[in-house]
């Protein structure tokens, strides 16, 4: 049984989105994801949540690399909008990239143990979400 | 008788006296008489007085009858006669009446004495002292009083009745040695009868300085001084002259001196040779006046120059021309230096030349200056004519007044060419006030010279670049005359400098794109690599066969992506490789027109207006095909995001600027925050709005399109106005290069 609630997925990665799905599928107990295409989508669908009081999100797998708004700039709106009560979710970072620049841009968010490179496989969710 | 007593004892009075009765015949008379006034005559005894002497003057006869008829006396030291003969006569008399013994006036008793002689030297002193202006003083030593004469008072400025002493005498000389020197003689006369003779300065009643003549002296009895007289002359005037003369000859002496001028005389009758000192040293000789002659002169020529010489003193000597000659000295210790010698001839009464007096000067210096001048300007000319770097000599209008071969090479111009022309008509129009401003400041002073790296045009119209360093040449009074330019051609350096910052620029972007490239990969090959690894890997464990076919559908779908993304970065690479295409002269107009038309359908749609301004003639250099892929993308990006609050409006202007043209594509669409993605806009990938159509692709090529003819592109942009992306293409129509 995990201890996260609430799971989202951020990416714009159809396919990607996919094989997560399927992963967390393999596992029990795991409720099913909010999935957004992008950042500005994911951050509207948090303050509608807001908005009427409903549960926000505990764990979030968030795409470096999306159109209209990316991984890093996600962060930093929703650390805006998030109720200074309400305790901040667990993010882990996705990226395809195997450059070295993305892992340097994770340290500067304290991230860089929560980043994982594509494709992220059944073992690597169970390793994360479960204790 | 004591008549006849009388009588005798008259006759042979030492005087001549004579006796006259009341009727003025004689009664007795003395020899001297008859032979002083009645010579030749044998008895006057009896005869009338004015019948033997008829040319007595009236005047005495005149006293003689009145001391007949009064019977008084009258007694003449002297007086002078003029005789209607012209002659002189000076006499002396005194006249006497007696009487007989009744009382009675019985004649006259005259003494006569002819001074004509006495006063006639007398006045001849007289005048003398006058005209010499000689006084004469003498001491009576029993009273210590000193008399002196008129002149003698004149010339002390004293009045008539002055009375001097010795003291008061001797203070009139000038105090100092004047007067301790006439102590001295006047000691010496007292002492021993030494006479003097001198001339020393007196000051006189008035104040006035004057120069006189003092002469002593002294008559000795029994060994003492009994009497000193002398004569006393004003000498002023002369001795004035004489020392002005001294003056004036110490002058030039002194100027010939310090000027080293010997003078020099050469007297032709006697054969001698007469130098002063300064003659003996400006041949480096001893001085030896002695020993020189014609020849010594000769000797201390150089040999080459003897002949010119000698031809030159004939020259003198025959009187053509005044001697006037330049020729080298050989001193003793081998020293060379060059001469000067002028002279002038004198003549005898017969005209022949018998004496010619010259000066001589050492022109050495002046030689070596003159030569020195020569080898500067010889050496200035021929650095001009054959120097590497462009020289020329201008005038203060500009013009050239004379150009070396080197400055004609590098213009392009021949000598004749450029001479006709200014340094106006070849420099940059850029660059020609600062030039006129640098020049400026020479001409008012304000520097000697200045340097300024400037362009030039060749006669064929291309830049010649140059660094000119131009020096105002000035007269002694600081007046420009002309300047002098040189210009180094620096077109070589400049070229490689400009192929060079290309060169340099070339690599950077070539690294950049490069940098680009492998983010390319690494983001977007890797994530189309990452989904196939992950479809393959869930493929290999599903049994079930409904969702093998699904994942094998998404199999397909990232194995496109793949593709497409490849045929993207294909796109991109030739654009590199397109670069190399050659640039053409495109008609804008027509190129924005034909897009217009392939997006007909587009703009019917979306109901947008099209406004095209842009000059029909306005040609720029670009490679036609990206230049269509350009503006297609920009037009077809303006219609796709219009905002859908208003009707789509597409501006087209165009603009010269420097070296650029400027063509600006402007929407009134949705805009783009350009605070959050001013770095990603041209990037690969990037997209922006939430449109299904947006790849990010089109920007990135259209930026690698534009570059690769070296041009740029910008952005502005509103969120909800619009955007306006603006192109630069290159232009060089303005200059040739």
């Amino acid at each position: 049984m995990s201890n996260y609630k609430k799971i989202c997925i951020i990416d714009d990665d159809a396919i990607a989105v996919f094989g997560l799905k399927r992963g967390l599928q393999s596992m029990k107990s795991i409720p099913e994801p909010l999935i957004y295409e992008n950042g500005l989508q994911a951050i509207e669908g948090f303050k509608k949540m807001i908005e009427e009081g409903t549960e926000l999100p505990s764990f979030i797998l968030l795409d470096i690399n999306m159109p209209v708004m990316g991984g890093w700039d996600f962060i930093s709106q929703m650390n805006a909008i998030w109720p200074k009560d309400k305790e901040k979710p667990t993010i882990y970072m996705m990226t395809s990239s195997i450059s070295d620049q993305d892992v340097e841009k994770a340290r500067t968010f304290n991230l860089e143990k929560n980043y994982l490179i594509k494709p992220v496989f059944a073992e690597t969710l169970v390793r994360i979400l479960l204790p | 008788m004591q008549t006849l007593s009388i009588t005798s004892l008259i006759k042979d009075s030492p005087s001549a006296v004579a006796i006259l009765n009341t009727e003025l015949r004689f009664v007795a008379y003395s020899r001297v008489w008859l032979d002083d006034f009645c010579k030749g005559q044998s008895s006057l005894t009896g005869k009338n007085y004015l019948d033997v002497l008829p040319r007595t003057p009236e005047a005495l006869r005149s006293i003689l009858k009145e001391c007949l008829a009064n019977g008084t006396k009258n007694i003449c030291e002297g007086r002078k006669f003029i005789y209607p003969d012209g002659t002189l006569q000076w006499l002396k008399w005194k006249i006497n009446a007696w009487t007989d013994d009744s009382g009675e006036i019985g004649g006259l008793i005259i003494l006569l004495e002819d001074v004509t002689d006495t006063k006639r030297r007398e006045e001849i002193l007289a005048k003398a002292e006058r005209v010499g202006r000689i006084g004469g003083w003498e001491i009576d030593l029993s009273t210590n009083q000193l008399f002196w004469t008129d002149i003698t008072r004149e010339i002390h400025e004293v009045p008539d009745d002055f009375q001097p002493y010795i003291e008061t005498a001797i203070n009139f000389y000038k105090e100092g040695i004047h007067r301790e020197e006439i102590t001295r003689l006047i000691s010496n006369a007292f002492a021993d009868g030494t006479p003097w003779d001198t001339e020393l300065i007196l000051v006189t009643a008035k104040g006035n300085e004057i120069w006189v003549r003092a002469k002593g002296e002294v008559e000795m009895a029994n060994g003492k001084c009994v009497r000193i007289f002398g004569t006393f002359q004003d000498i002023n005037n002369k001795k004035k002259v004489e020392l002005g003369f001294k003056k004036v000859s110490e002058r030039l002496a002194l100027a010939t001196q310090g000027a080293g001028v010997g003078i020099w005389e050469y007297d032709l009758v006697s054969k001698t040779m007469v130098w002063d000192n300064i003659m003996f040293r400006l041949f480096g000789l001893e001085y030896n006046p002695n020993d020189l002659s014609y020849e010594t002169w000769q000797n201390s020529i150089h040999p080459d120059d003897r002949k010119d010489g000698d031809i030159e003193i004939a020259k003198a000597i025959s009187g053509t021309k005044n001697l006037d000659a330049q020729y080298r000295a050989v001193w003793p210790n081998g020293d060379i230096r060059h001469m000067r010698a002028i002279g002038v001839t004198q003549k005898d009464s017969n005209g022949k030349v018998v004496k010619i007096v010259g000066a001589n000067y050492d022109i050495t210096e002046l030689k070596n200056t003159q030569m020195r001048l020569k080898e500067s300007e010889d050496s200035f000319y021929g650095a001009f004519e054959h120097s590497n770097t462009g020289m020329a000599i201008v005038a203060l209008d500009g013009s050239f007044e004379k150009v070396n071969q080197s400055l004609c090479d590098c213009l392009g111009y021949t000598m004749d060419e450029l001479t006709e022309m200014s340094f106006q008509e070849i420099t940059h129009p850029d660059d020609f006030k600062n030039d006129v401003h640098l020049l400026k400041q020479v001409v008012n002073g304000l520097k000697p010279s200045y340097k300024l790296e400037k362009r030039y045009i060749h006669k064929n119209g291309h830049i010649v670049y140059g660094i000119l360093t131009a020096t105002a040449v000035t007269d002694m009074n600081g007046k420009v005359l002309h300047y002098v330019s040189q210009v180094t051609d620096i077109s070589p350096q400049i070229r490689t400098e400009k192929k060079l910052t290309r060169l340099v620029n070339i690599t950077s972007e070539q690294n950049e794109r490069l940098l680009n490239f492998a983010h390319i990969v690494s983001h977007n090959l890797r994530s189309h690599s990452s989904n196939l690894s992950m479809l393959t890997n869930f493929l290999i464990k599903e049994k079930s066969d409904e969702e093998r076919k699904n994942l094998l559908t998404m199999l397909r779908g990232a194995s496109d992506g793949l593709n497409e993304t490849i045929m993207h970065l294909n796109e991109v690479v030739q654009v590199k490789i397109g670069a190399h295409e050659k640039k053409k002269d495109v008609n804008l107009y027509d190129t924005l027109k034909n897009v217009e038309n392939n997006l007909s359908q587009l703009i019917q749609e979306k109901n947008a207006t099209f406004e095209l301004k842009i000059p029909r003639n306005l040609t720029i250099k670009a490679i036609p095909a990206y230049l269509d892929s350009i503006v297609l993308n920009l037009i077809s990006n303006g219609l796709k995001y219009s905002s859908p609050k208003r009707k789509p409006l597409i501006q087209i202007s165009a603009e010269l600027a420097h070296d650029a043209i400027i063509i600006s594509f402007k929407d009134n669409g949705m805009g783009i925050d350009l605070t959050r993605h001013q770095k990603k806009i041209f990037g690969m990938y990037k997209t922006f709005h939430r449109n299904k159509d947006a790849k990010g692709i089109g920007l990135f090529i259209t930026k690698n399109q534009i570059e690769a003819m070296n041009g740029k592109i910008e952005v502005e942009s509103t969120v909800g106005v619009g955007s306006t992306f603006k192109l630069y293409f290159e232009n060089h129509e303005h200059y040739k290069n």
